[in-house]
């Protein structure tokens, strides 16, 4: 695995299907992906969704070599066909049209875009060379230059396109001309004299069941199944995804839907018409609101890494350094250091002590308590907290102390990459760089977990506002961050204090946008509960957490605290009492986020 | 049709011009060279001025600018291209040449220049002016974008291979973390920081400002251009964006002096798909004054559209 930082950042997007494939570890997730049936996956940035759409085209499956890898072959009965997508792409998309938009552009470039992808995904199956050393073909069929030829020809004529090359690379760069052609359009150029191509109108659905015609015709394999799989689907124009979207509605069992989109879209479509979770599609959550439900495909993560270094057999308690959380998990009460720091803060906080006194829990004795002891299970309870209010304040006052060497270990990691594989994959391979068995001390990795926390500050920092009042998504995380930071340190003491938050029902769309934003740059993590599905549009009602990446900077503990309403943080916080604003909701029909 | 420019390098302050096209804003710096020409040069001087933040040196450069009998159009951005089309007058027999000054310019009306030279029909140079300014440590935290996008549709580009990765060419600048933040935005596949050298106060903010992101930079992945020559950092842009269009798409954002916006814009006047970027500021950023320096001298570029050194590209 690479990506050894900001400057070639671990981006599945960047890679190509194989390179995505040679570090490939399946999860739950992939393997409900690789169902036959359309899916939503919806996760935060990072969160591996363009990885696992990457890992059902066939130029990926065929190299893979994972152990589970003939088993998801053999499961898979579709050709998965990427439509990647980006910013940078989406910003071009926008920026064609002109304002009266009497040529619909962007439209014509994103069909063009999926028809490329339909195409290249054509001449591999149909010819490309199989890569020698273990790849295992993969739905390749046989197909003659002449038929292949012919059916080029076909897809060239219902296309409008004009060949200069045979066969389905000369489809591939035709298209690639088109893109040229409405780049020039866009500025103005025109080829004919004022007409407007027809095949501007190319509706991108019906166009590609067309070429799976040809494709089947020229072959001869028969009804195949076949999935579009569109990346970042909020990024598509909005007409686009609204037809991707009513798409996860269709009974054509000849074409499935992946889509991947981040947890918040504004516009999602949430009316009695619109697609239904369970029913007419798989909806595949990345987000993981209890931490340890992260930990073993975390764990498995970092040790392929440790075995790229020749590091077999080796989990990531034993690169790292453990910190005082990482005692956590014995069923033994004397555990000297941390009793050490809890009866510390007895004496400093009287909160505590009372606390501890109304649990009957003495630290001066020197007894042991069984692990089914109440003042055990107690104490296991309190400690986490404890542990960070005694590290980060004294007496009701911050303590001043630079980095108090909570925030390290693996309990610790793994909780503040939130199961995230860029942020894991990232800050790993910083702490792996000159690994040589010995452990990585608690100073190194503070310092990686405290550049990650800067680097995700000044990426919030820079989501743009566009025409949201305030001061953006930290505009909004920090009084939270500040709230929550006050009821865990000098507030006094509470072994549940509140770490969650709840969006009120009144508030408005300024701020549930805002928060939508921080939400999909996994900046805040839903907390659903127990029989709600993940949320995708709408805010209010629900719950959320900080991520635990903002814990060190925050100074929070890692695990989630119950719950108060939004309004009570931001006016708590005493902050601006213009934020009452943020929960007048305007009078906007329809708007439910 | 589009032209391409031949680009070539200014020394001084050329007066044998037939246009200066300056702006009115709340910096002193901008009524710098407009006063100049007016007392130098017998070219006509059109001024456009901007629709907010009327502070700082507003008032003063207005009535400075109206001492010496210079108007200002009230023009709001989006109507600036129609309004430079205007000012423009025809030259017959010979290249329309016309100074830019881009001191106090904004980014989007930079652009909106190039592109009136990639679009003009007739021999025009373009000579863009930047006037330094007095180093001012200005403590520029962090702080809100309030839109981040190609700095006009025209140079939006679009990539005939959205299947390539992405090469990100990041222009430094003073605002703390900002880059970095932009970087991890748009997830580039590849990053290269474009360091302005050329003064070692400017040196040592910039650098603190962008600390995390230079510290954690691979070797050769910081490139140095010279602020006062303007032309070897064309040079240098054009070999870096021809090069990596070889295989990815290549954005350009050009945080830093304004005369590296213009560097960008010619360069990606020469393609068709590298996308120059402009991040505008949110509401809690406050104007910072910025005074002429005069011991540092005008720094220029020349860019010349369907003339003799130039070529047609479509």
């Amino acid at each position: 695995m690479s990506g050894p930082s900001v400057f070639e950042s671990f981006n599945a997007r960047a890679l190509e299907p194989h390179q995505v494939a040679s570090s490939f570890i399946p999860s739950e997730h992939y393997d409900a992906l690789a169902r036959r049936q359309h899916s939503l996956v919806v996760g935060p940035r990072g969160s591996g969704k363009t990885t696992l759409l990457k890992m059902l085209q066939p130029q990926a499956l065929e190299v893979w070599r994972h152990p589970s890898a003939d088993r998801v072959r053999k499961s898979i009965d579709f050709t998965g066909v990427f439509v990647p997508s980006d910013i940078t792409w989406e910003r071009q998309l926008q920026s064609l049209d002109p304002s009266d938009n009497t040529r619909p552009l962007a439209h014509a470039a994103f069909t063009t875009h999926v028809l490329r992808a339909l195409v290249s995904a054509f001449e591999f199956r149909a010819g490309h060379p199989i890569e020698s050393g273990g790849s295992k073909p993969f739905r390749r069929v046989k197909l003659s230059p002449e038929r292949q030829a012919r059916a080029a020809q076909e897809l060239a004529g219902n296309w409008q396109l004009q060949l200069s090359i045979d066969g389905f690379a000369g489809v591939r760069h035709a298209l690639t001309a088109r893109l040229a052609q409405i780049r020039i359009l866009s500025m103005g150029g025109d080829s004919d004299s004022g007409s407007v191509p027809a095949w501007l109108r190319l509706p991108f659905l019906e166009a590609s069941a067309m070429a799976l015609d040809v494709f089947e015709q020229a072959t001869g394999t028969g009804r195949e199944r076949w999935a579009l799989l569109f990346d970042e689907l909020e990024l598509a124009p909005k007409r686009l995804r609204d037809e991707l979207f009513q798409s996860l509605r269709s009974v054509e069992d000849r074409l499935l839907f992946k889509l991947s989109m981040s947890p918040f879209t504004k516009d999602f479509p949430d009316d009695h018409l619109s697609p239904m979770a369970g029913q007419d599609f798989g909806l595949i959550s990345l987000s993981y609101p209890n931490k340890e439900s992260s930990y073993e495909f975390s764990e498995a993560i970092v040790q392929q890494m440790l075995k790229e270094k020749g590091f077999d057999s080796r989990g990531l308690s034993d690169v790292l350094a453990p910190s005082i959380l990482d005692a956590g998990n014995d069923a033994k009460f004397n555990k000297n250091r941390q009793r050490a720091i809890l009866q510390r803060l007895a004496k400093n906080d009287a909160g505590f002590a009372e606390h501890l006194a109304s649990k009957r829990i003495d630290l001066e004795k020197p007894a042991t308590y069984s692990s089914k002891d109440p003042r055990a299970i107690e104490v296991r309870k309190v400690a986490h907290v404890a542990i960070i209010r005694e590290a980060f304040a004294q007496n009701g006052e911050p303590r001043a102390r630079k980095n108090p060497g909570i925030y390290h270990g693996a309990t610790a990691l793994f909780a503040i990459v939130e199961g995230n594989p860029r942020w894991l994959i990232g800050m790993m391979t910083e702490l792996l760089r000159g690994f040589d068995g010995a452990p990585v001390d608690a100073a190194r990795q503070s310092a990686e977990i405290q550049k990650a926390t800067n680097r995700f500050r000044a990426l919030l920092r820079t989501i743009p506002l566009g025409d949201l009042p305030g001061r953006g998504a930290l505009g909004i995380l920090d009084p939270i961050g500040e709230y929550f930071k006050n009821a865990v340190l000098f507030e006094r003491f509470s072994s549940d204090p509140p770490t969650t938050f709840v969006v009120d029902s009144d508030a408005n769309s300024s701020l549930t946008e805002t928060l939508g934003r921080a939400l999909n740059a996994g900046a805040l993590v839903y907390v659903p509960d127990k029989d709600s599905g993940i949320s995708v549009s709408s805010l209010r009602g629900k719950r959320f957490r900080l991520s635990f990446l903002l814990a060190a900077h925050y100074c929070l503990p890692l695990q989630l605290g119950r719950s108060v309403p939004l309004s009570r943080v931001m006016y708590g916080a005493g902050r601006d009492p213009g934020q009452k604003g943020l929960f007048d909701r305007e009078r906007e029909g329809g708007d439910d986020a | 049709m589009r032209n391409v420019p031949a680009v070539s390098p200014v020394r001084g302050t050329p007066f044998d011009v037939d246009l200066l096209i300056g702006s009115l804003g709340f910096e002193a710096r901008s009524r710098v060279l407009p006063l100049l020409y007016a007392s130098e040069s017998r070219c006509r001087i059109r001024l456009a001025s901007f629709e907010s933040q009327r502070v700082l040196s507003f008032e003063e450069n207005r009535a400075r600018l109206a001492a010496a009998g210079l108007l200002v159009d009230e023009v709001c951005e989006a109507d600036f291209g129609e309004w430079l089309s205007r000012a423009m007058p025809v030259a017959e027999h010979r290249p329309l040449r016309v100074v830019v000054d881009v001191s106090s310019m904004s980014r989007y009306r930079i652009a909106e220049c190039v592109r009136f030279g990639c679009e003009y029909q007739m021999p025009l140079e373009m000579v863009f002016l930047y006037q330094p300014a007095q180093f001012r440590h200005t403590q520029r935290g962090p702080s809100t974008i309030k839109s981040l996008a190609p700095v006009s549709r025209y140079f939006a580009g679009l990539s005939v291979d959205p299947e390539l990765p992405l090469s990100l060419l990041m222009g430094l600048g003073y605002e703390a973390d900002r880059a970095l933040g932009v970087v991890e935005f748009l997830e580039p596949a590849t990053v290269y920081c474009l360091f302005p050298r050329g003064g070692q106060d400017y040196e040592d903010s910039i650098e603190a400002a962008n600390r995390d992101l230079v510290d954690s930079a691979p070797l050769g992945r910081v490139v140095n251009y010279e602020f006062g020559d303007p032309l070897a950092s064309f040079v240098m842009l054009n070999s870096m964006v021809a090069g990596l269009r070889r295989y990815s798409r290549v954005s350009i954002v050009p945080f830093g002096p304004k005369i590296f916006s213009v560097i960008s814009l010619l360069v990606s006047s020469l393609y068709g798909d590298v996308t120059v970027w402009r991040a505008s500021d949110g509401d809690d950023v406050a104007p910072v004054d910025r005074v002429a320096d005069p011991s540092r001298a005008v720094v220029g570029l020349s860019a010349s559209w369907f003339s003799s050194e130039g070529r047609s590209r479509t």
